[in-house]
């Protein structure tokens, strides 16, 4: 550190006074911190008015959250399906071959948010029903490990997810360190915290547009074997509360099993907490039935893969829908 | 809370703006206050932890200056170490020594030994506080150093928020006079505060962090099995990872520290710059290498009793220091690496006759001024030291030995694949960075990036670093790795 008894500047040609360079130093601590105050400030206003329309996905997403919103309540007729889940929604399901296929008597929409799990979709599901969707039927499409995680996405889904009202009881659901919830809290009031992370991917897809292949090869998969007797209850407990928030709107809930490449999926439990649940359950593929051949990475289908999906997937989705008295009963 | 969190930056804040608003005694108890809600943030079981111990070191050090008695300054020196250690063996290493007891049984033929363990949460910074407090007791008992005055100075000179949690180690004769007197605000100190934060931030967050994707998917096999290209992606990687999380933590709390008008000592000189290990040891976590040299390997004997006796007792320090980072055979297999090639390394240096004293100046300029950055024999010390210390770094990330040697053996398999390449680039992007800041500041002589430019140019490279945090930290909720030490 320099002395400040004796100092001198390059920038001036007689040596400076202790109060002189007190004074600088002054100016120049201010600077920094407001320098610092503006790409925090710029940051947050970067994110409020450009993140959502630079970024394709945010694009995306963000439509289908406010078209999901509107569900019920913005005059198009036919029974409201809200489809919800994360890319093995996106990469498993053709929506719009879904949509046409289920024609005029559905108002099928999808809102599908990467990386997402149980808690997300909780509370993702509340703050809808509470900003005035009203579908008749939700779609969950979740594999069994995304309805056991005990996470959440993060610090994006207090922003774009979740109510800031639920963000406490998110932080208790998930056991929060009280650093992780004051992140949390902090991310539900800042967009450029919530946000970071697809600012900083968006930055780096500039840089390195290749890197989504190494992020996919080194993502963490969990490989621990699911014990039927052991995750029954939890999952249990779980269709319970998000039941709960459906019922509540009167709105249905259905669950769609994804098909995994890995029979041991899980979904047989599912499928058993569902019933106990008194909740329906799709399973038009199970998993281990597709060939390695059929999916991109081992975990989400291919193109082909998702177009045999969707095929399976329409007639058992028009047999339940027309089958099942709970869903026929058309609210008006 | 973690120093890269919102709630650290609103907490800082605030004590720094109420705490220069005080007179130095009210400063003192507000920041014994403010250190005390910073512990407690992390867990509140804890503070009795801490307060227990540091109650017992005031009473047992005021009583050793004040007796004249060898045998009761001795029995209480024993207390107060006995308690101290006491309390970091039981939270941290009891279910180490049990499993490895059970183990040896074992090998002998005692089959389905039971064994309790206990599942028990480990103290933060528990290791840390530790040796501060037997520092403190030790330089008391041997009349090097005037115990405390006063129970709130004591307490804050253990428990003051910058240094609780993962040092740098601070030493009762730097730190706690300036606990014990008022505080002078500087304006130089202060700014360079917020630089040293602003670059602690970058080597975390940035770097640090970025780092940690490609070393935690090589170590733990999700880039396949371990193969010549995984070990030196994941080693490489884990290398500037754990540089970058523990020098930008050092320098965030030193930085926090300046703020309040305190100074920390250095702990981190440009280490993968070092020549030699002794070099390298004199330029990472200095705190702890200096704690050891002083209250270990010289109370050991140091070198004093032959070469035989050094070479002893430079493994057996190192073998502790390596034990001190926590409870496995990993920790122990890395401190054994280092002392063993300090030990060739000193048997080397004296049988050519380049022996340098013990007690050179455990500073690195001497040995390394920049000039060496431009001549070619240091570079190839430099590149045989880096690899060196990645070979220990190996065991000192591996979840086991057993781990650790499969790395090493990946190291004669051959394989490729299009996403090492990716993961290389990635890897080059975060760290080369953190290389040029060392060679800069190696070549300036510089703590942080242009310390010693015009105001300008420092405001400039602060808002950059800044830029950079924001747009490129990896937002890892990662804690600092030697949080868990």
């Amino acid at each position: 550190m320099r002395s400040s008894t004796s100092v001198s500047d390059t920038s001036s040609a007689r040596p400076l006074t202790i109060g002189e360079r007190h004074a600088r130093l002054r100016r120049a601590t201010w600077a920094l911190a407001i320098g610092c105050a503006l790409v925090a400030g710029g940051l947050e206003v970067v994110a409020r008015t450009g993140l959502d329309r630079a970024s394709k996905i945010q694009r995306r997403m963000v439509a289908e959250y406010r078209s999901a919103v509107r569900i019920g309540q913005d005059g198009v007729h036919g029974r409201h399906l809200l489809v919800i889940g994360n890319s093995l929604l996106d990469e498993g399901v053709d929506f719009e071959r879904l949509r046409g296929s289920l024609g005029d008597r559905f108002d099928a929409r999808r809102y599908m948010v990467e990386q997402t799990v149980y808690y997300d979709w909780l509370y993702g599901l509340r703050r809808l029903f509470n900003e005035g969707a009203r579908p008749d039927i939700v779609l969950v499409m979740l594999g069994t490990g995304h309805w056991l995680s005990p996470n959440i996405r993060g610090d994006y889904s207090a922003q774009y997810m979740m109510s800031r009202s639920d963000l406490p009881r998110v932080a208790l659901d998930l056991g929060m360190h009280p650093t992780q919830a004051s992140g949390l809290l902090f991310a539900g009031v800042s967009k450029f915290w919530g946000a970071r992370t697809e600012m900083r991917t968006f930055v780096l897809r500039h840089i390195m547009p290749d890197l989504a292949d190494f992020m996919n090869m080194s993502s963490a998969v969990d490989h621990r074997p699911m014990v039927t007797q052991d995750i029954e209850p939890v999952l249990a407990s779980r269709i319970a509360r998000l039941r709960a928030v459906t019922e509540a709107h009167g709105t249905q809930l259905v669950l769609l099993v994804p098909p995994l490449l890995n029979p041991d999926d899980g979904s047989d439990a599912l499928m058993a907490a569902a019933d106990a649940n008194h909740v329906a359950v799709l399973r038009p593929v199970t998993s281990g039935t597709f060939g390695a051949n059929l999916y991109r990475d081992g975990f989400h289908l291919n193109e082909t893969g998702a177009a045999q999906f969707t095929e399976r997937l329409i007639p058992v989705l028009l047999e339940e829908f027309a089958t099942d008295p709970r869903l026929n009963a058309h609210r008006n | 809370m973690f120093f890269d969190t919102p709630v650290y930056a609103f907490f800082l804040a605030a004590v720094v703006f109420l705490y220069w608003r005080l007179g130095w005694r009210s400063q003192n108890r507000m920041l014994l206050a403010a250190s005390y809600v910073f512990y407690g943030w992390w867990d509140v079981r804890f503070l009795g932890l801490i307060a227990a111990s540091t109650v017992v070191d005031y009473y047992c050090a005021r009583a050793i200056a004040s007796s004249e008695d060898q045998r009761r300054r001795r029995l209480l020196l024993t207390v107060s170490l006995v308690v101290n250690l006491g309390f970091l063996a039981a939270f941290k290493y009891f279910n180490f020594f049990v499993d490895s007891f059970a183990t040896v049984l074992e090998s002998l033929g005692f089959h389905q030994v039971p064994v309790t363990t206990l599942r028990i949460l480990l103290p933060p910074g528990i290791s840390f506080y530790t040796f501060q407090e037997v520092a403190y007791i030790v330089d008391v008992y041997h009349r090097k150093l005037e115990p405390a005055d006063s129970l709130i100075e004591y307490a804050l000179f253990i428990s003051l928020f910058p240094h609780l949690i993962a040092g740098p180690i601070q030493r009762p004769d730097h730190l706690l006079p300036q606990v014990q007197a008022p505080r002078t605000f500087d304006q130089e100190r202060f700014f360079s505060g917020l630089m040293l934060i602003l670059s602690g931030l970058f080597r975390k967050t940035v770097i640090a962090d970025n780092c940690a994707l490609i070393a935690d998917a090589a170590f733990s096999g999700r880039l396949g099995h371990p193969n010549l290209a995984t070990t030196l992606l994941g080693v490489y990687a884990f290398a500037w990872q754990i540089y970058g999380d523990f020098s930008g933590y050092s320098d965030i709390a030193r930085g926090s520290a300046q703020l309040l008008g305190f100074h920390f000592m250095v702990n981190f000189r440009q280490p993968y710059l070092a020549t030699s290990l002794q070099d390298f040891w004199r330029r990472w976590h200095i705190s702890l290498s200096t704690w050891l040299r002083d209250y270990l390997y010289i109370p050991l004997g140091g070198n004093r009793h032959g070469e035989a006796m050094t070479y002893r007792n430079l493994l057996l320090t190192m073998l502790l220091g390596g034990l001190w980072h926590g409870a496995n055979w990993t920790f122990v297999v890395w401190g054994g690496i280092h002392g063993g090639w300090l030990a060739i390394e000193r048997a080397v240096t004296r049988t050519t006759g380049h022996l340098r004293r013990e007690t050179t100046p455990a500073t690195s300029r001497d040995v390394t001024a920049g000039d060496s950055l431009l001549t070619l024999r240091p570079w190839v010390a430099r590149v045989a030291i880096f690899h060196l210390v990645c070979l220990a770094w190996i065991f000192f990330r591996a979840e086991s030995v057993h781990a650790a040697f499969a790395m090493l053996r990946g190291l004669t398999v051959l394989a490729w694949a299009p996403e090492y390449g990716i993961a290389l680039r990635f890897l080059a992007i975060f760290s080369i960075p953190l290389f040029v800041m060392d060679l800069i500041n190696e070549r300036r002589g510089e703590e942080y990036l242009f310390e010693h430019a015009v105001d300008t140019r420092r405001v400039a490279v602060g808002v950059g670093l800044m830029s950079l945090v924001a747009v490129l930290a990896a937002n890892q909720l990662n804690a600092f790795i030697y949080f868990r030490f």
